[in-house]
């Protein structure tokens, strides 16, 4: 009887645990169809008229469609770059490899309102505040060490020998890079890619310094609508954006699952 | 450069060294091999044939030395200008690629057209009888299939050398068997040239031409299976290829004769031993002569006990121990008429002097057990 009441103990705790982190997250959902015009918990009307009013706004729009072109921006340099470091530190034996390691993840533990500081001065001089060039430039330095681990993980797992296989077979090494190594590397990469992108799409801090009111992320329109106006409209908004990231995650979860197979 | 037998030598390695890390792994290696021959390099792990392979086919740089394909050095050339095939212990097919595709990727590296490329990969998965598996993935097939697979790739391109590095070493022992005959097929059919590599004996033996014995990063000795067996020219390659009893005893060269302990040999015609000193007398199990009952004074012959009689089907496996302590073992085929001996029995142990072979008696080199860098990757 006793490991039967550890166990069901044990249970019990990981299911508060579990509610504690996600119950915030998930309080949202419920407020976002919210019948009366004030944010808070539905009592006796519910409505989707918040989410008419998100999808048929042409400011959300705006934000989100820059979210989007943000989102991919950063998806497409970070997971480049991120593929081509993570490779050269899995495999390299250069000079600074230790140094370059640290670079790339310092974003990983230095406060990204420092980070947002520094990007928002350079930025002003540089004339790349207010685009979504600047912004998706300064989510792949946020976005980049996500890319790094996961692909690193999946090469130091590689064996080798199908590189040096190629090389035998007559592959010259950009080829061997390009037809073998790359596509033994794929769901490490797709999954550095759901990062990046979920680091994007939820990146507030550095997106306020570097936004302007053309150009502004979703994130970022909620900050301010939560300071000037407090609607609904903001726990649909909420509610997506929720919606989007855990679908990056399902997918994440998907590959590997396929992968295990 | 010719070889013995006069033909042109397509692969010479001359004088190859390489070190890790300050060991010596390959130590003055060098051999030749002629066009169409089979050479395996045999030895304990860590003893330096794999190396020897990996630098063969580029995967290492020689510290020193030479690798002459045709006359051209190789040394310089990258991996994939050498145009050398290879077959890995683990297959190493590409994972994300079908059978077929495994197979025409070095067509397609040289060039060869998309529907070529597939002409040629099938009729060379036809040759190793998989013509039905052309779209599985590696994974969907045997182990025994995906080193078809393997050998497949690595000969469809008509490369000028061969190189197998333990390719069999993954599968069971039946298999195993099937697939040295296989390979032998295959390799002939072609007239490829072929380096293999293997720690195991019987293997070697099956589908050599030639064997090189490696010890401690050395060649010890390269012969065919018969030189190697019958006229080994060290104690390692009399105790590493089959069985062989050793005696221990001093050369008199005058008497023409080496002296034991408790007994008296001649010295075999064959024996290239001078000069008086320590000497080793290596007896193969299946040269001695085992009769019951204790004999007259002579040469040639040892008293003992038999303590352990093993039936083995074919023959009779004795484990005799003789006057001075040693053990030796004797095997008898079974002939219908032979006399069959129980332990405790006494008996005298016989030799011919021209089926024994006199070394000189250096201190027996232990097997290499010393990990090595490259071979430990590989079979890892």
């Amino acid at each position: 009887m006793r490991p039967v009441l550890a166990k069901s103990l044990l249970g019990l705790l990981s299911l508060l645990i579990g509610l504690f982190l996600i119950l915030p997250t998930l309080f949202v959902v419920p407020m976002s169809f919210n019948g009366s015009s004030s944010l808070g918990l539905p009592t006796r009307n519910w409505t989707t008229h918040w989410y008419t009013t998100v999808f048929t706004s042409s400011q959300w729009g705006e934000a989100a469609w820059t979210s989007v072109q943000v989102g991919i921006l950063t998806v497409l340099l970070a997971t480049s770059l991120g593929t081509l470091i993570a490779v050269a530190l899995a495999r390299g034996t250069f000079r600074g490899r230790g140094v370059l390691q640290a670079l790339v993840l310092s974003p990983m533990i230095i406060p990204v309102v420092v980070v947002a500081i520094g990007t928002y001065m350079n930025f002003v001089a540089w004339g790349l505040t207010g685009s979504v060039l600047g912004l998706a430039l300064a989510h792949t330095v946020l976005a980049l060490p996500f890319v790094v681990v996961a692909v690193s993980a999946a090469a130091r797992q590689l064996d080798q020998t199908y590189e040096l296989a190629a090389a035998s077979l007559g592959a010259r090494p950009r080829t061997v890079f390009r037809r073998i190594t790359l596509p033994l590397l794929a769901p490490g990469v797709v999954a550095g890619a759901l990062f990046a992108f979920v680091t994007s799409w939820d990146e507030v801090v550095v997106a306020l310094f570097l936004s302007s009111p053309d150009v502004r992320t979703m994130p970022v329109l909620m900050w301010t609508q939560v300071r000037s106006q407090v609607s609904p409209e903001l726990a649909a908004v909420g509610t997506l954006l929720v919606a989007v990231s855990m679908l990056s995650v399902v997918g994440l979860h998907l590959l590997r699952k396929d992968q295990n197979a | 450069m010719t070889t013995a037998a006069g033909t042109k030598a397509e692969l010479e390695v001359v004088g190859l060294h390489k070190q890790f890390n300050g060991v010596p792994v390959v130590n003055d290696v060098s051999l030749t091999l002629r066009a169409g021959e089979f050479l395996t390099m045999l030895g304990p792990s860590g003893s330096g044939k794999t190396t020897t392979l990996r630098m063969i086919a580029g995967f290492e740089h020689p510290d020193r030395g030479e690798i002459r394909l045709r006359g051209q050095d190789l040394t310089a050339l990258p991996v994939y200008e050498r145009g050398i095939g290879m077959v890995f212990q683990n297959y190493a097919l590409f994972p994300h690629l079908s059978a077929l595709r495994n197979i025409a990727f070095p067509l397609e590296m040289r060039g060869v057209g998309r529907t070529e490329a597939r002409r040629r990969a099938m009729s060379a998965l036809e040759m190793v009888e998989l013509g039905s598996q052309a779209k599985k993935l590696p994974k969907q097939l045997s182990g025994g299939q995906q080193q078809r697979v393997a050998l497949a790739r690595a000969i469809v391109f008509e490369p000028d050398i061969l190189l197998m590095d333990e390719p069999l070493g993954a599968l069971d022992k039946r298999l195993r068997e099937t697939m040295q005959l296989e390979i032998m097929r295959i390799t002939r059919e072609v007239g490829a040239t072929v380096v293999y590599v293997t720690h195991d004996q019987e293997e070697a033996l099956v589908m050599s031409d030639r064997i090189a014995i490696y010890n401690q990063g050395r060649i010890e000795q390269i012969g065919t299976a018969q030189d190697l067996y019958e006229r080994p020219t060290s104690l390692f390659v009399a105790d590493f290829i089959g069985e062989s009893n050793v005696l221990t005893g001093h050369a008199e060269p005058g008497n023409g004769v080496v002296r034991g302990a408790t007994w008296v040999a001649d010295v075999p015609s064959s024996a290239t031993v001078t000069g008086s000193g320590p000497v080793s007398l290596v007896v193969r199990p299946e040269m001695l002569r085992i009769a019951s009952g204790a004999a007259p004074e002579g040469r040639n012959r040892l008293e003992g006990r038999v303590q352990e009689a093993i039936y083995l089907g074919g023959v009779r496996k004795y484990t005799v121990r003789v006057a001075d302590g040693s053990l030796l073992e004797c095997r008898v085929p079974r002939t219908g008429t032979e006399s069959v001996l129980d332990p405790g029995d006494e008996v005298t142990l016989s030799w011919h002097p021209d089926q024994v072979v006199l070394l000189p008696a250096a201190e027996r080199a232990e097997p290499a057990e010393r990990a090595e860098p490259a071979d430990a990757g590989a079979a890892a």
